[in-house]
């Protein structure tokens, strides 16, 4: 019997009206724009913060730090990966650290950050922790899954050291890669403006949040979380489209 | 090219021996084919020649200084890579018509682009094998390498591997008797 294979990753144009919809006629029920604003208010709310000059320095500066944070954990965790796969030492001496780190609540994290830095570095920071273990952990996997006989294989041949990895090794550590970025690409948005909500750092999409669930303005809260949902799909739809490149390049000579 | 000399070979896997003071002589240039029954060690023997596997006593001459190529029990070929790929990892200084003539004499040319992961066993199988016989080793070990192919591609391709071995040191471990005379090789038995 042949078996239909699941797809969950597209979105489907109705799908997203039928949700639509949905959010309208809640909306025109409860009646009560500062508990559930209307979707066409939160477009339209949405089109004047575009248009405000405030609106893009907010975007740029939240944007810029957590791509700071997530490209740090990135090369960082890359580097331990591969060092406690070559030394025990270095696995056993991270283990408890990267238990430590991702057991940890974010809100612990960003109030320790507060106290310990500025404000300034702290989207970064709190990404930087959330992704580090994820890459970490995910990379390990797959730097321990290197299939031992392709291993004999380039050895026997003596393929150069460069040859090993870039033919041998990095292609099947490709998947792994593939599922840490993935996941942490997700988590280093939601972490990073919930860091700036709680620390409020000046000039932040997190700030703008802030001002807005002050002054009870639900508009501007759907809008913002709107636009925090839109950067994360394209920063995440950019990262996995360079994946896709990297891994179809690998796979030629 | 020397002889490679096998002197009181001893090897063991937990406690339980494989290989037990086995002393062999290779002639240099020809193939040797090694027959034996299985489980006698005769891949382990290969893996010990390829440096691949210490030998707990006893010791091998002639093989210093000589770089060697395998094919293995497994076709061990990069599955996201194409048939020609694999083989010019090792050989990458040989010309794109060079392995196209080879691909060709081991009736591979309709596989040369395809990936490694969607080769058919008999392919995959001579892929392995050319993908040894064009690197630059100076002895080539041979773990059952026609497994899988049938008759007339069996004759196919000792032929063409008699063309690829360039006189070469080649040590042939097989169960099939009428191995040795495909290759003209000298029998040896463990």
């Amino acid at each position: 019997m042949r078996m239909k294979k699941l797809r969950n990753g597209k979105l489907k144009l109705w799908a997203v009206l039928f949700w639509l919809a949905v959010w309208q006629i809640a909306a025109m029920i409860t009646d009560l724009p500062l508990i559930l604003p209307a979707p066409a208010d939160v477009f339209v709310r949405l089109y004047h913060l575009v248009r405000e000059g405030s609106f893009w320095a907010s975007v740029l500066n939240t944007f810029s730090h957590i791509a700071l944070g997530f490209s740090a954990a990135f090369v960082l965790g890359a580097a331990l990966a591969f060092l406690a796969s070559r030394f025990r030492l270095v696995r056993d001496l991270l283990a408890p650290l990267m238990l430590c780190v991702k057991s940890i609540p974010v809100a612990s994290f960003v109030i320790l950050a507060i106290i310990w830095f500025t404000k300034y570095w702290l989207s970064s920071l709190i990404a930087f922790t959330m992704v580090l273990p994820v890459i970490y952990t995910n990379l390990l996997d797959g730097l321990s899954a290197l299939d031992p006989q392709l291993t004999e294989m380039a050895a026997v041949f003596r393929l150069s050291a460069w040859k090993r990895f870039r033919y041998v090794d990095l292609v099947q550590l490709l998947p792994f890669l593939r599922t840490g970025l993935s996941v942490s690409l997700g988590l280093c948005w939601k972490s990073g403006v919930a860091a700036e909500l709680i620390g409020v750092p000046k000039g932040t999409v997190g700030q703008q949040l802030y001002n807005a669930k002050i002054y009870l303005e639900t508009t501007d809260v759907f809008a913002w979380t709107l636009i925090i949902v839109v950067i994360s799909i394209l920063f995440q739809k950019l990262i996995m489209g360079l994946v896709w490149l990297l891994s179809r390049r690998l796979e030629r000579m | 090219m020397s002889d490679i000399v096998v002197h009181s070979l001893s090897k063991a896997y937990d406690g339980k021996p494989v290989l037990q003071n086995v002393s062999l002589r290779f002639p240099g240039g020809r193939v040797s084919c090694l027959m034996a029954p299985s489980g006698t060690g005769k891949t382990t023997l290969l893996r010990i020649l390829a440096g691949l596997t210490p030998a707990d006593s006893g010791s091998v001459e002639g093989l210093e200084a000589l770089q060697v190529g395998m094919v293995f029990q497994e076709n061990r070929l990069l599955p996201q890579f194409s048939a020609l790929d694999n083989v010019r990892l090792v050989c990458p200084h040989l010309s794109r018509s060079a392995l196209t003539e080879a691909f060709a004499a081991m009736g591979l040319t309709d596989a040369m682009d395809k990936k490694a992961r969607d080769l058919s066993g008999g392919m995959a199988r001579r892929v392995a094998l050319l993908r040894a016989l064009l690197s630059d080793a100076d002895v080539l070990l041979l773990d059952e390498p026609f497994g899988g192919l049938d008759k007339k591609t069996r004759k196919a391709v000792a032929k063409a591997c008699k063309d690829l071995l360039r006189g070469r040191t080649c040590i042939l471990v097989t169960h099939d008797p009428k191995e040795p005379a495909l290759m003209d090789a000298k029998v040896l038995t463990l």
